[in-house]
């Protein structure tokens, strides 16, 4: 079994730096896929 | 409403095999890291478990730093060159310089909490740190405000040279911990002779390559979309300069604007 000190703010630490990385990801990608369709294919150099 | 066919098929995306790839081995590195951080790290004698914050506050506050260095680089080469894609370069880097920054403050101040005792003090890193933070808020506004002649190069020149300035204020928060009395320790993992124990370390060096990637990750993502929010606002530019030309009378005028 594991026990952890200061459990509270490790998880508050670890919690929200990856919350907020995932919720950027997330925002990024999906504003990409909605500008992306606005742009002809050959615009898209990388796809 | 009928779905562009791009978008029902998937394809209209800012990824690219090469990021799914990417994206693929950073998702895996970050559980790898999980493991390394939480299973099979040991504790510190005098931190105890605090001391698994270290492994994404130090890898965070490190991959900013590179971050503002992009930036800065992009913005001396924009006012070089004045191409697009430094322009576009420069705001990529530092829109996800922001987010590593505020990750790197978040995560400091409860690490402070536990070590120190309180989330904030006018200690002279995390002021430097909070100096750079708004600095780079203050760029990413200065992109989207017009000039008062709306010249877009003197909006890019004047955006660019507060790029310049981020790079200089990292070097601040670098070395203030030498410069003035601080409350964070002086340098531990840049000496030849790191003083930290070897699991410890690896699981550091795993943090700093993992975040680094995800870094690349995003600003790969986040390049392609400015480059095409740039194309759709300069197309949008052109339209509406030529629907007022077609309501003064005036005829279009040929090229782009």
């Amino acid at each position: 079994m594991l026990a952890f000190t200061h459990v509270g703010f490790l998880a508050a630490g670890w919690g929200i730096s990856l919350a907020v990385f995932g919720a950027y990801a997330l925002r990024t990608v999906r504003r990409g896929r909605s500008l992306a369709a606005q742009i002809p294919p050959e615009a898209r150099r990388w796809s | 409403m009928t779905t562009p066919p791009d978008v029902a098929s998937g394809r209209a995306t800012t990824g690219s095999p090469g990021t799914r790839v990417l994206g693929g081995l950073t998702l895996a590195g970050l559980a790898l890291l999980l493991g390394y951080s939480f299973l099979w790290s040991p504790a510190d004698i005098a931190q105890q478990d605090a001391v698994r914050l270290m492994y994404v506050h130090v890898p965070t506050s490190i991959v900013a730093f590179t971050a503002c260095f992009i930036t800065t680089f992009a913005s001396a080469m924009w006012l070089r060159r004045k191409s697009d894609g430094w322009w576009v370069l420069g705001a990529a880097s530092a829109e996800v310089a922001v987010v590593f920054t505020g990750v790197c403050l978040l995560t400091g101040s409860i690490w402070g909490r536990i070590t120190w005792g309180t989330y904030w003090d006018w200690d002279p890193r995390i002021t430097s740190t909070t100096m750079l933070f708004i600095l780079l808020i203050g760029y990413l506004a200065l992109r989207r405000i017009d000039s008062e002649a709306g010249d877009p190069a003197q909006r890019g020149a004047r955006s660019a040279i507060v790029g310049l300035l981020l790079f200089p204020n990292v070097m601040i928060v670098h070395f203030s911990v030498d410069w003035w009395r601080s409350l964070h320790q002086t340098a531990t993992i840049t000496r030849l002779d790191p003083t930290i124990e070897g699991t410890m370390l690896f699981t550091l060096m795993l943090g700093i390559v993992v975040f680094s990637m995800l870094f690349v990750w995003l600003l790969i993502h986040r390049f392609r979309l400015s480059w095409i929010e740039e194309r759709l606002g300069s197309t949008g530019l052109d339209a509406a300069i030529g629907e007022r030309r077609a309501e003064a009378g005036v005829p279009a005028m040929g090229g782009t604007v």
